[in-house]
């Protein structure tokens, strides 16, 4: 079997009375891409956070990249490691430009490269995921949705992530927009990089998803093949209700 | 008002207006990376003439003028940065990190202006002169100190703007003053980019404190009333640039300068109140401001 890239085990989060995340552990191989469903409010999003310390630990359970243990290293620290991560909201620097976006990302993760480097890696970031060249130069806060959330993927990318932990990409998209972002999440796969990838737009995680797990109430309720694990009854409980099952 | 008078207040509002422009970059500089009102920045002001006094009075170590303020500079960028993780880092993270804020920098100005007092005693000082003499501009003469500390206030905060512009760390501050959550992400030590902006923010009204003890008699509280009047120019040009302060600072200096003439020192703050007041009113975001704060 093939050696586990992210091993991510019996993580919990407590929020006072509300266990938001409960012993979930799960690993993820080196250019897989695991998906990651649930109701709203079923601990997706409290799961990455926990795992990037963005804003906040885990009350329990430990974080390993390629063995070595994450979950005691600052935020940053833990980025630069390796594990990369988009949020479902676009969250770039809006005041600053699209290529400087970038290079932000760029700088903290190769300060040795002299400037015109700096910018070449940038600029190959933005090509990856498919920025249009020609508007590099516009502030981010200015950008439709869709470009937003390819910037924040390109930054995510040129810190050089072993595994990219991307909350929900496709939401407020459209349909040609979820499509082209298919494309770009197989480009990123292309690249040998793993994606932990949570997703409401269900068509898309099943196409793309190596392995599907599920979480409710904070717990894992199931685990495996995507289309496995889309008819297991207690997950169409979870999403559907009782009555559907 | 015959043109010698005009003269003569122009300049004192050009350079009300530079020292205050000082005073309220150091102050927005800290609001706007890290959200927060640093009401020790007074206590700064006065430090930081107390620190340039030590290092360049022939009554201490009688250092010359110049490398007086950079050694200044220096140990006041110290002073900043250990304040923030001293009184802010620890409650960042929490909700009302503001309120908390408010309550650690009052304390800490308390403490620094009794600590002044407790090491430099009470009798008032005053810092050499940064040049003697007047320089004669057709009719008008100015006076060579007000040139310098003129030239080195456009220079400081010019070579700031710059730097906060282009500079590799003033890109991460701006990065880190807009989104902490996604600086994190991207492999950025937040907490060292906040110390340096807390740190270059004390740097600043050092520096301010240096210029006001070259023209003023220094003692523990004389960063009060700035602080006042660097908070009135931040709410009036609006707190969400860097760059909204320095053009109300000089607006500020002006007004002031001829309220003294027309209405007399003791009616001039109340012009400033109402000012502000009125901007509050009216444009609450301030003159030069927008609703979201960014370096």
């Amino acid at each position: 079997m093939t050696e586990p890239i992210l091993s991510v085990r019996g993580m919990s989060k407590r929020f006072g009375g509300l266990q938001a995340v409960q012993d979930v552990s799960f690993d993820v191989t080196s250019g897989q891409i695991f998906g990651i469903a649930g109701p709203n409010g079923s601990g997706k999003s409290t799961l990455f956070n926990i795992i990037t310390r963005v804003p906040f630990g885990a009350n329990a359970g430990s974080v390993t990249l390629e063995g070595r243990e994450m979950h005691r290293l600052r935020a940053d620290a833990i980025a630069l490691a390796g594990i990369g991560r988009t949020f479902q909201r676009e969250n770039v620097f809006s005041a600053l430009s699209a290529i400087d976006n970038v290079l932000v990302a760029v700088e903290s993760q190769a300060r040795a490269l002299g400037f015109p480097q700096k910018v070449a890696r940038a600029e190959k970031m933005l090509d990856l995921v498919g920025y249009p060249p020609t508007m590099h130069n516009m502030l981010a806060g200015n950008l439709p949705v869709y470009y937003r959330k390819l910037l924040m993927i390109a930054s995510s990318l040129a810190l050089k992530p072993r595994v990219l932990l991307m909350d929900e990409p496709a939401s407020s998209l459209t349909g040609p927009e979820i499509d082209n972002m298919k494309e770009v999440i197989l480009a990123i796969r292309g690249e040998g990089i793993a994606i932990v990838l949570i997703e409401h737009v269900l068509s898309l995680l099943m196409e793309v998803s190596d392995t599907l797990l599920v979480l409710d109430q904070g717990q894992v309720i199931a685990q495996g093949l995507p289309g496995d694990v889309i008819k297991d009854p207690e997950v169409v409980e979870a999403y559907l209700g009782g009555a559907y099952v | 008002m015959d043109a010698a008078t005009l003269s003569s207040v122009l300049q004192g509002g050009i350079v009300l207006g530079a020292l205050y422009a000082l005073m309220a970059t150091g102050l927005s500089l800290v609001w706007t990376t890290l959200g927060i009102f640093n009401f020790a920045h007074g206590a700064f002001i006065a430090l930081g003439a107390y620190i340039a006094w030590q290092f360049s009075s022939v009554d201490a170590w009688g250092l010359p003028l110049f490398p007086a303020i950079l050694l200044t500079l220096a140990v006041m960028f110290a002073v900043g940065a250990l304040m923030y993780f001293l009184l802010v880092k620890p409650f960042e993270r929490r909700a009302d990190v503001v309120l908390i804020s408010v309550i650690t920098t009052l304390a800490a100005s308390a403490i620094l202006e009794n600590g002044l007092l407790l090491i430099w005693g009470p009798r008032s000082k005053q810092i050499p002169s940064l040049g003697s003499g007047e320089v004669a501009l057709g009719q008008i003469s100015l006076a060579t100190s007000e040139i310098i500390l003129l030239a080195l206030v456009l220079a400081i905060l010019l070579g700031l703007g710059l730097f906060l512009r282009y500079a590799r760390p003033g890109r991460i501050m701006r990065a880190v003053s807009q989104n902490r959550e996604a600086a994190e992400l991207l492999g950025l030590n937040v907490p060292l980019y906040f110390a340096i902006a807390f740190g270059l923010s004390a740097a600043t009204a050092g520096l301010a404190g240096v210029f006001v003890g070259t023209i003023r008699f220094m003692n523990p509280e004389m960063g009060t009333e700035p602080l006042m009047k660097a908070l009135i120019v931040v709410i009036f040009g609006g707190v969400a640039r860097f760059s909204s302060p320095l053009y109300a600072a000089f607006i500020i200096g002006m007004l002031e300068a001829f309220s003294i003439y027309v209405l007399g020192l003791y009616w001039a703050p109340a012009v400033l109140f109402i000012t502000m007041i009125v901007v509050l009113l009216l444009k609450p975001e301030g003159l030069f401001g927008n609703h979201q704060r960014t370096l």
